[in-house]
């Protein structure tokens, strides 16, 4: 009796590790088919080429249009859809379906579009219940993750890898763009250091939402050599998002502050509760620019520029050899495939126009 | 209660809103705070004064006005519902006015919008549930209740919506920090809210005697000589007007208008012509309190619900043992 | 001039009529027992008195006023309530309790003065319950809670006290002192009372201390039989309205011949 049960219990530990895509890294992948390790971490076994891709998450969304892949998106969040640039690399982005609102899927919607792959970000991976509906989907499913400049080059190369052709060219471009551009600023980092690292706020969307600890904003900041006031300091995670209090921003009296929003900049500058504030005083308040993605954001690529930008802005001397408006025009027109104007480039650096104001407005 | 208490009770506020003022993150030293505030006994930096009188004096201002209106209607409506678990939120004040906040916020992405909606948005929910609860010209206690329970449910879905469609990296965390509760961005210019607050809570503090007699129910309200329809609508309307600007400026804060009038109960007895304004003024005190650590532990704002909870329960509590109960019995 | 004249009064909570064509009077410093089965519309008459509720058609007259028309504070200067359960919501003081009957008395947004307060004490001593003003009435017996609601009654100095069916939930005891009260209260106050109840006896017991009282049986939603209670509580106008046998027993005080109804047994109803 004890060793049916026995039997009984394997044959059913076997059942259950059949079925899943994850696959072991000594096995080869079958015939048209690629093994490829996420940024989680997971082995997943991928088709090659595939034409109808779903990304689940905006940072995945921006860069396959970036690489030229918006035609093989058939779904992407809101967020992309409404960005300028992006559209006129892809114009057809508006059509793209959205089978998701915030954070969760709607797995019908999901599995009506037919993907060969899905491309989601690392918090979708860790909440369980989204988790389970693409486990059930059976659809193999890339979890892409962006916290730092190292994980953020990994996920290029992982989606180029995926998509294979003239995408994963692309997107081998622009990751030499990146590393090279990661390499001067460590190379000039040293000079930055020794003329006055600026201490730096960084306002995320709302005035006192900021980066924290172990952040992509920390990473580039100080990747220049600058100083994140608010890394190492002892934030309160409310809801995935570190807030300060405006206290503690007068306690850092940072020299600059950047906001990745153009209104945020303009509400701080009037603002009287701010108005104290060394750097507002000062006029000290910029905004960052947004091109085909939000500069320095942490689900956006180009992340290159804003470390261009800070450089040229704010030291101009050390940064010479960079002239941010050549920089930006080359890259559009070589990588990305589209010239700018003067009027847009405008756009970019004022950091208005360029994203849709009522992004996530239109709903599920 | 000794008449010296209550005197004493009246006074906390004011004690903690001095304090208040010369401690938080930002070291400013007690001359500096004293020069901020008298521009003639001495000069400061433009970084203390900014802290000084456009962070802590609005948000100390703020605070003792928010939580005298939650407890002033709190105990407002405990008397005229005669149920003493119910609390300012009832009528679904709160619930409308996170609404409106979060509408502001989705529809406008921007700050303007926010007080004015969420103010709006909290009296309708109030009319809409004594609209709900009126039947054949009367509007009964319990149908009242149910009418603020169905109308903030309704209010409570519609925020899970508009969560629900907004946008989940602008949008959304600011509908969250507001839901939370907190008087970090409270300034100046929001400061029309003190006056739907400080009408409302003139009005209760005239109505006192009729929410006594409230108390004991429509019909011997009514048999005690009360025009109890009148009087009734004018003490929610108070209290409605009261607390729609409370959460207006600091956001959903739970807890205060439910057992700060206990509190009040506890130390000043039930007579709401003595409870009325020990409730006030502990609220107000109470919130001081609140908002002064909730600037104060953390370099981020921790939100007001959470602390009004954590530090309110134990205190509460405490009281209620050491008074027995404070005359309650099944 | 009649203290209460109610006439011709019909109301309904829906379709079916509760009270219909019916009219009652009650002259000046008499008692009236109001009795009839349970749902026959007493308490909806007294709360048509009291201004609670709104007939449809009929006149009510308090000293000579029509209650629908009087400010709620001028007919509580005429007619008093004391309700047959005190709903005991918060832990007032008894002293609190017995002060709100000075309600009637203040000003808008006023407060009671010493006038009120003096009142009040005074109320509390005429229903003896002086030794409890200070205490929560949460922690205090039936039997008190109901002193209390008379002492707030007498507060509020009204010539009309409506009781509905107040000595209901009183033990023995405490019904007779509760009753004694009563009576003592229209000895020396000549107030007017209007009570329900459904103790027949009570009629009895304040004929047999010789006051003036009337008994009003209601059925059908109308006065079927008023007058003394010799006339109106016999056993056949018993049997009619409660399908009870009973018998009168006279007996024996100080003042003469009293009399008692005690019940027998149930009969079949409609068997008269």
């Amino acid at each position: 009796m004890k060793r049916i049960a026995v039997l009984f219990l394997i044959g059913l530990l076997l059942l259950t590790s059949c079925g899943t895509t994850e696959t072991q890294p000594s096995e080869q992948a079958r015939e048209g088919y690629q093994i490829l390790t996420d940024c989680a971490g997971r082995f997943v076994e991928v088709p090659l080429q595939p034409q109808r891709v779903a990304a689940l998450d905006s940072f995945a969304g921006e860069i396959m249009v970036m690489i030229g892949a918006g035609a093989r998106m058939v779904a992407a969040p809101n967020g992309v859809k409404s960005d300028a640039i992006l559209q006129s690399i892809y114009p057809a982005l508006d059509t793209v379906a959205v089978p998701m609102s915030n954070a969760s899927i709607n797995a019908e919607t999901l599995l009506s579009l037919s993907p060969d792959i899905v491309l989601i970000k690392e918090s979708m991976y860790l909440t369980d219940g989204e988790k389970n509906k693409l486990d059930k989907l059976g659809i193999p499913y890339l979890v892409i993750g962006y916290e730092s400049m190292e994980d953020q080059l990994y996920a290029l190369d992982l989606i180029g890898d995926c998509l294979g052709g003239d995408a994963q060219t692309t997107a081998g471009e622009i990751y030499d763009y990146y590393t090279d551009t990661i390499a001067l600023a460590t190379a000039l980092r040293a000079q930055v250091e020794q003329a006055e690292p600026l201490r730096v706020y960084h306002s995320i969307s709302e005035a006192v939402r900021t980066d924290g600890e172990n952040t992509l904003g920390n990473d580039w900041i100080s990747c220049v050599g600058a100083v994140d006031v608010s890394a190492g300091e002892n934030l309160t995670l409310a809801e995935s998002d570190y807030f300060a209090s405006m206290e503690q921003i007068y306690t850092w009296d940072p020299d600059v502050i950047i906001c990745n929003e153009a209104e945020t900049a303009s509400y701080l500058l009037a603002n009287e509760k701010w108005a104290g504030l060394g750097a507002v005083q000062r006029g000290d308040v910029y905004n960052i620019p947004v091109g085909a993605t939000r500069w320095g954001h942490r689900g956006s690529l180009e992340t290159y520029f804003a470390i261009l930008w800070f450089g040229t802005t704010f030291y101009p001397d050390i940064y010479a050899q960079v002239d941010l408006k050549t920089e930006v025009f080359d890259f559009y027109e070589t990588i990305l495939g589209i010239t700018l104007d003067d009027d847009m480039y405008d756009a970019i650096c004022t950091g208005t126009g360029i994203r849709g104001k009522s992004a996530g407005n239109s709903g599920a | 209660m000794k008449k010296r208490t209550v005197a004493l009770l009246i006074v906390l506020p004011l004690l903690l809103a001095a304090v208040s003022l010369f401690i938080g993150r930002y070291t400013v030293t007690p001359s500096d705070v004293l020069h901020a505030l008298l521009p003639f006994t001495g000069e400061t930096t433009i970084e203390n004064s900014a802290v000084v009188l456009q962070l802590r004096l609005p948000r100390i201002i703020a605070a003792a006005f928010v939580g005298a209106a939650l407890a002033a209607s709190g105990t407002a409506f405990q008397g005229v519902f005669h149920n003493p678990l119910v609390s300012s939120g009832l009528l679904g004040v709160s619930a409308g006015a996170g609404f409106g906040a979060a509408l502001a916020i989705v529809l406008f992405s921007s700050a303007w919008a926010t007080y004015p909606f969420a103010f709006l948005f909290g009296i309708l929910a109030v009319l809409l549930s004594y609209w709900v609860a009126r039947i054949y010209k009367t509007v009964p206690t319990i149908m009242l209740v149910l009418g603020g329970t169905i109308v903030s449910s309704i209010f409570n879905a519609l925020i899970s919506l508009l969560k629900y469609v907004a946008d989940a990296d602008r949008q959304l965390p600011a509908i969250v920090y507001w839901l939370m509760g907190s008087l970090s961005d409270v300034g100046y210019s929001d400061f029309w809210a003190l006056i739907p607050i400080g009408a409302g809570l003139i009005a209760l503090l005239l109505l006192r005697w009729d929410i006594n007699v409230l108390s004991m129910g429509d019909k011997q309200a009514k048999s005690l000589g009360v025009n109890v329809r009148r009087s009734k609508t004018a003490v929610i309307a108070a209290a409605a007007l009261a607390t729609a600007g409370a959460v207006c400026l600091s956001g959903v804060v739970g807890w205060v208008g439910l057992v700060i009038p206990h509190i009040g109960r506890l130390l000043a007895g039930n007579d709401n012509r003595r409870l009325m304004p020990v409730s006030i003024a502990i609220g107000a005190g109470f919130m001081i309190a609140i908002d002064t650590i909730s600037r104060m532990i953390t370099a981020s704002e921790v939100p007001l619900g959470i602390l009004t909870a954590l530090i309110g329960a134990p205190f509460f509590i405490f009281l209620l043992k050491k008074t027995k109960g404070g005359g309650w019995r099944e | 001039m009649n203290a209460l004249h109610v006439d011709d009064l019909l109301f309904s909570y829906g379709e079916k009529p509760v009270l219909d064509g019916l009219s009652l009077r009650v002259r000046q410093g008499e008692i009236c027992c109001l009795i009839g089965t349970n749902g026959c519309g007493k308490s909806t008459l007294l709360d048509c008195v009291l201004g609670y509720l709104h007939p449809e058609r009929g006149l009510i007259e308090v000293q000579g006023e029509n209650v629908h028309t009087l400010s709620a504070q001028a007919l509580a200067r005429l007619i008093a309530y004391v309700p047959q359960v005190h709903a005991r919501s918060f832990p007032y003081t008894v002293a609190q309790l017995v002060l709100m009957g000075r309600t009637a008395h203040l000003e808008r947004f006023g407060a009671p003065d010493a006038a009120d307060y003096a009142a009040a004490e005074q109320a509390m001593a005429q229903a003896n319950i002086l030794h409890l003003a200070e205490r929560p009435c949460t922690q205090i017996s039936g039997g008190e809670m109901q002193m209390v609601a008379l002492a707030r009654a007498l507060a509020q100095q009204a010539r009309v006290i409506l009781m509905d069916e107040p000595a209901a939930h009183l033990d023995y005891r405490n019904e007779l002192l509760f009753l004694e009260q009563v009576e003592r209260l229209l000895l020396e106050t000549g107030v007017t009372v209007l009570m329900a109840t459904h103790a027949p006896n009570h009629a009895y017991y304040f004929e047999s201390r010789g006051h003036n009282v009337t008994v009003a049986a209601m059925s059908c939603g109308a006065v079927a039989y008023r007058g003394a209670p010799r006339e109106v509580l016999t056993p056949e106008i018993l049997r009619e309205i409660y399908a009870v046998e009973t018998r009168l027993l006279p007996y024996q005080t100080s003042g003469g011949t009293a009399h008692q109804i005690v019940p027998i047994q149930t009969l079949q109803e409609g068997s008269d």
